[in-house]
Formats: C-alpha cells, structure tokens, sequence
C-alpha cells in the first residue's frame, strides 16, 4: 500500500515536472519584470481563454470566419507582462539576458529582429509537428513585452486562418513587424 | 588505398564548405549584439513553418518564394561601413564566390556573390559598402534569383532595396 502510495506522488511530481519545462525562464523573466515600477501583467488558464472564445465567436462573424477561434481552443495558457525599465543600462543587458535564459530552457530562436533600441524576437519549442510553446518578446526604448503562449497548434492550424484577419486583430508592435507584408 | 584518399577529398571539400558557412555565422555573431548594428535573423525553422503555414493559403507567391529557403541573415550599419565592408571582404573570403553583379560608383560598393552546388545556387551574399552605409544580407538555400528579387519587394527591410539589382542585370 505504501509503495502504491509512494508511486502515486513520484508520478503527480514527474507529471508537473514535465508541465514545468518551457516556463521556468519565462517566469524568471517575469519576475525580474515585476521589479519595475510599472509592470502591467495577465496569466490565463486556457479553459478561460476558450470559454471567451466561444462566447464571442457565437456574437463575431470575422471572428469564426477568419479561423481564429478554432486557433483559441488549441490554447492551453497565455501570459503577458509588460514594463517600463527605466535605466538605459539596465534597459540594454536585460533583453540579452532574458535571450539567453529562454535559450538555456529549450526555446529555439526563430526570428531576431533589432534596429536601434527596438528588439523583437520570437521563440518556439516545438515537438514533432506541434507548437507547444511560443514566446514573443519585444523591448521598444527599455518598454519590454512578453507574451507567452502554451499551445497545440500545428502549421496545419496556422494555415487555416486568414493573415489578413490576423493582422487587424493583433496589436502588438512587435508582431505586426513580423507578420507585415 | 583509392578508396581512402577519396573518402578523404570528399571530407576535405565538406570541411571547407562548413567553413565558409561558419565564417559567415561568426562574422555575424561577433557585431549581432554589437547595438550599433541592425540585425535580422530567420532560422531554416521558421521558413519551415512559413512555408508549411503558406502551402494552403492565397498567398502562393509567398508559399513558393519560402518554400526552398533555409536562412536569411541581415547586418546593417551606418557607423564606419567603410571599415566593415573591408573586414567583410577579407573574413568571408569573397574569392571562393562566384560574382554575379557588381555595381561601383563613386559612394558605394555593392556585390551579389553566389555559391553553387550542381547547378542549383545554394547562397547568395550581398554586400554593400560605401560612405553611408554597410549592407551584409545572406540567404541560404535553394535560391531562385528571380523569387529573390520578388521576396525584396514583400520584406520591406532596409537593405532589402538592394536585391532588386539582380533580377535587372538578369
């Protein structure tokens, strides 16, 4: 009974232990962005996400047609952080930083993109053919955004949906350099 | 004993090839964080996604331009260009390319260079140089010039403007 009991836990650690993987350098990463003063944050389960989703698909038309909320409900969480560092040198060695960490947890690198003071990125880890875990980040003049995405979608979902109803829906600076066309 | 020393013509050609790769890859690494340069970089994956995202949409100018594309790197300065043009020329070893356009004039320096393994052109390196600015755009792949010419026009990347040189001396 013991060895069953023991078992039991070695298994519920393991199993969160796999959930874990991907997020310990996004979480180090919003930690040290929580230090600023003017940290705006939002952390949704996707249950949540989904439920949204499907209330608003049922009143938006673009919205179902455009195959975005088919994308949603292959949403497993969603995370963003934004703040405003003040010190430029700080401003300068975080993004370098936080590059490195989501390097060292796994993330593959597949875009840069920098000009000036102005960084975006984009990190995925993938398995097999789905997109398990995507993180954008951008800094614009020490004012650094993260969105992360824990998904499971796969290029066969991305190619479902409409570009360009994409594009009007997303607002993200950052995003919109990578997608523009 | 013919057999090993082909064996060993074979390891030598794919060690140099990796060379030139690399020196293109540290040249890169070296100025990437270097904050007086503009830097874009797209790993094979992402052409990989795209031109798995693009197959089946409307936009098959676009699935057909990525579909063959495995990289695509982009250094930009306007400090010292002169200087880096020149270091440029002298790491990559520009020699082993082959030139397919040059165009010269009186502020600027701008080179297409290309590498090709049977037939097909594996990469394309541009390289401008002059008093305003330094240009070095690198793309690896299976590389139709003509689709190249056409990706400029939708990347809308400074430094980019240059790539419509080789679809006009084409």
């Amino acid at each position: 009974m013991r060895s069953i009991v023991n078992l039991c836990l070695l298994s519920i650690f393991l199993l969160n232990a796999g959930q874990a993987t991907g997020q310990k350098s996004v979480r180090s990463i919003v930690s040290q962005l929580k230090e600023a003063d003017s940290y705006e944050g939002i952390s949704i389960p996707g249950w949540l996400v989904r439920l949204g989703s499907s209330f608003a698909a049922k009143h938006d038309d673009e919205l179902r047609e455009s195959g975005i909320a088919e994308l949603i409900r292959k949403v497993r969480h969603i995370r963003i952080a934004k703040a405003k560092v003040g010190h430029r040198e700080t401003s300068d060695k975080m993004p370098a930083r936080f590059i490195k960490s989501l390097r060292e947890d796994g993330f593959e690198e597949y875009v840069r993109v920098r000009d000036e003071d102005q960084h975006f990125n984009l990190f995925v880890r993938q398995q097999g053919n789905q997109i398990k875990n995507l993180v954008l980040f951008s800094n614009e003049g020490g004012e650094m955004s993260l969105i992360h995405i824990k998904t499971r979608w796969t290029p066969e979902d991305l190619a479902s949906i409409s570009l360009d109803k994409l594009t009007q829906n997303v607002s993200s600076s950052g995003f919109n350099t990578l997608l523009k066309n | 004993m013919k057999n090993i020393f082909s064996l060993a013509i074979a390891l030598l050609i794919s060690f140099t090839a990796s060379a030139q790769v690399d020196a293109i890859e540290k040249f890169f690494k070296d100025y990437q964080e270097d904050q007086n340069f503009s830097v874009v970089y797209v790993a094979p994956k992402m052409f990989q996604m795209v031109s798995k995202v693009t197959d089946g949409t409307e936009d098959k100018e676009l699935a057909a331009i990525v579909k063959d594309l495995k990289g695509l790197r982009i250094l930009k300065t306007n400090v010292t260009p002169d200087k880096i043009y020149k270091e440029a020329n002298k790491r990559l070893n520009i020699k082993e390319y082959e030139e397919l356009v040059t165009v010269r004039d009186k502020d600027s320096n701008v080179r297409f260079v290309t590498k090709e393994t049977n037939g097909t052109i594996n990469e394309l390196l541009l390289l401008v140089g002059g008093k305003d600015e330094f240009v070095l755009m690198s793309f690896v792949g299976n590389i139709d010039l003509n689709k190249i010419s056409r990706l400029a026009k939708k990347l809308d990347i400074d430094g980019a403007e240059h790539l419509e040189k080789v679809n006009k001396k084409n």
